[in-house]
């Protein structure tokens, strides 16, 4: 994979390690991605979080469709101050990075990529779950409490596609998984863990506003976390206040189109496609904006207006 | 702006100041742009343009305009329809129309 990408001409320079670094594949959703690293440490954290889907070279067969992710030391970091770079597809995605934001950044490289890409599915901005077959997406900027309540729901049996994207296929409208490990914020890690939700903290990773944060592999949840594709019933907007009493408001299709229109990664590659697929959703949804706060009271919450 | 769509607030008649511009003319409506992507959601709609990418909202009182920036209508004849649908007085609804037509216009929604 990075012999494709150094020869295509790309900004990867020659490797000039001593060490030979293995690539390891993964089968993230609809998205194969490999990683290569000279930092052990991270091939053992992807490894941890995605071990449940990882890919044998002979299951690949053309490394055409692969998302191919490399870290490298920079060359002109000093020792005591040592920087990384991180490559998508023989491109340099970031400016150097500390050690400490190395799996975060390679993290969201990989989804920069995938928006980059790939464009057989809308893709919004949002956490998505679904409830017996019915797709529910929590679309939201970041720091609006996604991740948590994604976590909060797969605690009471929800199904998980993404804590990051939605992907909507524009033909059936259906929402497809990107089951990526979720990342939570240091500002969750209490709650998560009063879930029971197994937080992986082997290591200390920040990640640029957010601060620090760990993931959920979904390798320690149950193996029918992950939900089948499903039509979209719900959107939602969520909001943590941290108030008290969460609170759910209808809002109007069309002020939920505008939202989605602005959260879309890729509508404009898609150009009036891109808005008939989120109007034909739409007409089938019912739209609210959430005020959310405590944990398992928002989770009921949401339930009580998505019933069985 | 689309000629004959300025906004005033003058009264209806010949303007002190424009002494040329009837606002009881019959004027054309603009005619919206074949090429602006509508979806109409309940009694909403969102336009999209793909020309520069732009997404707009319009309530049920902006669609109802909307929709009437067809060939043959008139300004006059789409404000005597928001005024009998809505109940709003004449000079209002006439306000109303004028400014969600120049609207379109200003934002190349309409030819």
């Amino acid at each position: 994979m990075t012999c494709a990408a150094t020869t295509t001409g790309h900004a990867l320079p020659p490797r000039s390690s001593r060490r030979s670094h293995a690539t390891a594949l993964y089968q993230i959703g609809p998205f194969k991605v490999s990683f290569r690293s000279d930092l052990d440490e991270i091939m053992e954290d992807v490894d941890h979080l995605y071990r449940h889907c990882r890919l044998s070279p002979t299951e690949v067969d053309s490394t055409h469709d692969v998302i191919t992710m490399e870290v490298r030391r920079h060359l002109f970091s000093l020792p005591f101050l040592r920087r990384y770079m991180i490559y998508g597809d023989g491109e340099p995605l970031f400016s150097p990075r500390r050690r400490d934001e190395v799996l975060p950044y390679l993290e969201w490289g990989v989804n920069w990529r995938i928006i980059e890409s790939r464009r057989e599915h809308l893709q919004l901005h949002a956490a998505t779950v679904s409830w017996r077959g019915r797709g529910v997406i929590l679309a939201a900027n970041s720091g609006s409490g996604k991740s948590t309540l994604t976590a909060g729901m797969l605690t009471r049996g929800w199904k998980y596609f993404s804590d990051e994207f939605a992907l909507i296929d524009p033909r059936t409208h259906m929402l497809h998984a990107y089951p990526k490990a979720l990342c939570m914020k240091a500002g969750s890690f209490d709650a998560v863990r009063a879930l029971g939700l197994p937080l992986y903290t082997r290591r200390h990773y920040v990640k640029a506003f957010k601060g620090r944060v760990a993931y959920i592999s979904l390798a320690d949840l149950p193996d029918d976390v992950v939900s089948p594709p499903c039509p979209v019933r719900y959107v939602i907007f969520p909001h943590y206040t941290g108030t008290a009493t969460p609170t759910m408001t209808p809002m109007s299709r069309a002020e939920a189109a505008m939202e989605m229109a602005m959260m879309s990664f890729n509508r404009h590659k898609h150009g009036c496609a891109g808005i008939d697929v989120i109007g034909q959703v739409l007409r089938d949804a019912q739209c609210f904006r959430l005020e959310s706060g405590n944990l398992m009271d928002t989770c009921a919450l949401v339930e009580s207006v998505c019933p069985a | 702006m689309t000629p004959g769509l300025t906004i005033t607030h003058s009264e209806a008649g010949a303007s002190a100041d424009r002494p040329w511009f009837d606002r009881r003319a019959e004027l054309p409506c603009p005619i919206r742009k074949p090429s602006i992507n509508v979806q109409q959601l309940d009694d909403e709609a969102v336009l999209f343009d793909p020309e520069n990418a732009s997404t707009f909202r319009l309530n049920a009182t902006a669609l109802l305009v909307w929709n009437a920036c067809t060939p043959g209508r008139t300004i006059a004849g789409v404000v005597r329809q928001f005024h009998e649908t809505w109940g709003i007085e004449l000079d209002h609804a006439r306000d109303d129309v004028e400014q969600l037509v120049a609207f379109f216009a200003a934002n190349g929604l309409v030819q």
